[in-house]
């Protein structure tokens, strides 16, 4: 059985909302780093933020609310 | 020495804004969002959280509608070139500055942009029904000064705002952003041009345009912007779309500090406060003979700026006396305003402007009072 990722990683338009998105997240207790993006993801703005793959049904709830400003939510092998 | 030129750049700046400067300089340095790194967050929070100041400060609920720019004269210029094509019409009054009456001319040279300036009354004010017999169907936009920076005249922009239909409004607020209150959202201005180093009390080389959701500009600058980097093409979302190359960053940091300031004081209170001290100085200065005092009669709808001049003698010359005899710093010429020199009848020579700032006293005003007094009896 695969094991579940420990990260998944927000990606952005741009920076603006890379920290007001970090912003809310801290704010909201859910823990985040922010990282350069990946070459595979780099479409997006150059950093990106990493969080705890046990938080993704909260993230992806707040983003389906428009209250995470986020353009994906990625796993390592997505 | 008392600097009462505020309306040229205010001056002394708080402490906040040189220790965010600093702060930023010493600690930080790094170009924001550009890199992964910590630093460059950092900075890049700094950016974010300046970005959230303003909006807060002029009404807007989303910060990304708000552009940051080195002035106001480039977000005039990135909202006239950005939104005007081949033939369109627009709708300005005979009081604007050069920020606007150039590239107007500019763009009439270069797109046949057609422009109707509406007259003013004697004292700067706009009857908004004059506004609205300007409109053509090929009016593209109406541009209106919030103050002008030669009288200190407050327009009446939501009434302005009442009669344009669907015809967008840009508003130059040069002199008006920190000095008196400003709702952008509940205005439903299209466009806000601000400067962050007068009222707002930031440091040179800070502005910025303010964009509403209805807004379709054309970036002026094109470049880099940290933002889907692979692509030859300019992002389209905000605020990247117009702020391509590094921005200044250790200015941007002053200005959020310095709109933190004056949220923190309340602008209405600081506004009310500055015009009692003004209207005491406008008294003074009426009881000098031969001193011929333009603008409004009171003290409402303007803000702490008077022009005027002394009969018999030239604005330079008594410029000239108050800096080298009294120490007193003010501003005469022209303004970069001869459209509302023109208006007012004091073209070319031009006219004395003090005015004063959120570090002037009563003291700074009665003391220019005496020395114009002194002046006109000399």
């Amino acid at each position: 059985m695969k094991a579940m990722p420990a990260f998944l990683l927000l990606t952005f338009d741009g920076i603006h909302d890379v920290i007001k998105a970090e912003k809310l997240l801290l704010g909201l207790g859910l823990a985040c780093d922010l990282v350069p993006t990946p070459r595979m993801l780099s479409s997006d703005c150059g950093m990106s933020i990493e969080c705890s793959a046990s938080d993704r049904p909260r993230l992806q709830e707040l983003k389906n609310r428009g209250i995470l400003c986020c353009k994906g939510l990625h796993l390592p092998d997505e | 020495m008392i600097y009462l030129d505020h309306a040229a750049s205010s001056h002394p700046k708080p402490d906040v804004v040189m220790d965010a400067m600093m702060g930023f300089l010493r600690n930080i340095g790094a170009n924001p969002g550009r890199s992964g790194h910590r630093m460059s967050a950092a900075a890049a929070r700094i950016v974010f959280e300046a970005r959230e100041s303003v909006a807060r400060l002029l009404g807007v609920a989303d910060s990304r509608r708000v552009i940051f720019t080195p002035n106001a004269t480039v977000a005039v210029n990135l909202a006239l070139f950005g939104l005007l094509k081949q033939g369109d019409h627009v709708v300005t009054t005979s009081v604007e500055h050069n920020a606007v009456a150039r590239p107007l001319a500019r763009l009439s040279a270069e797109r046949a942009v057609t422009v109707t300036a509406v007259q003013t009354d004697g004292e700067g004010l706009v009857d908004p029904s004059s506004i609205r017999a300007g409109l053509t169907d090929r009016t593209r936009l109406v541009v209106v000064a919030h103050a002008s920076n030669v009288l200190g005249t407050v327009q009446p922009l939501a009434e302005i705002k009442d009669v344009l239909g669907t015809v967008p409004l840009l508003v130059d607020a040069a002199q008006t952003a920190g000095a008196t209150p400003i709702d952008v959202d509940a205005l439903g201005a299209d466009l806000l041009a601000f400067t962050g180093h007068k009222a707002l009390l930031g440091p040179q080389g800070t502005g910025g345009l303010v964009l509403s959701s209805k807004i379709e500009l054309s970036p002026l600058v094109y470049g880099g912007t940290g933002s889907r980097s692979e692509s030859d093409l300019q992002p389209d979302f905000l605020p990247d779309r117009f702020e391509s190359g590094t921005s200044n960053t250790p200015g941007i940091a002053g200005l959020g500090a310095a709109c933190s300031y004056l949220l923190a004081r309340g602008i209405e209170a600081q506004h009310r406060e500055a015009m009692e001290r003004f209207g005491r100085f406008l008294q003074k200065i009426r009881r000098i003979p031969d001193l011929v005092l333009y603008g409004r009669e009171g003290t409402d709808a303007r803000l702490a700026l008077a022009s005027f001049n002394l009969r018999g003698r030239s604005p330079s010359d008594v410029g000239r006396m108050l800096d080298e005899r009294y120490g007193i710093m003010v501003r005469v010429g022209l303004h970069c305003a001869p459209w509302a020199h023109k208006r007012i009848g004091t073209f070319p020579s031009g006219t004395i402007r003090i005015a004063a700032g959120a570090s002037t006293s009563d003291g700074d005003l009665d003391r220019a009072a005496e020395a114009l007094a002194e002046i006109a009896r000399s």
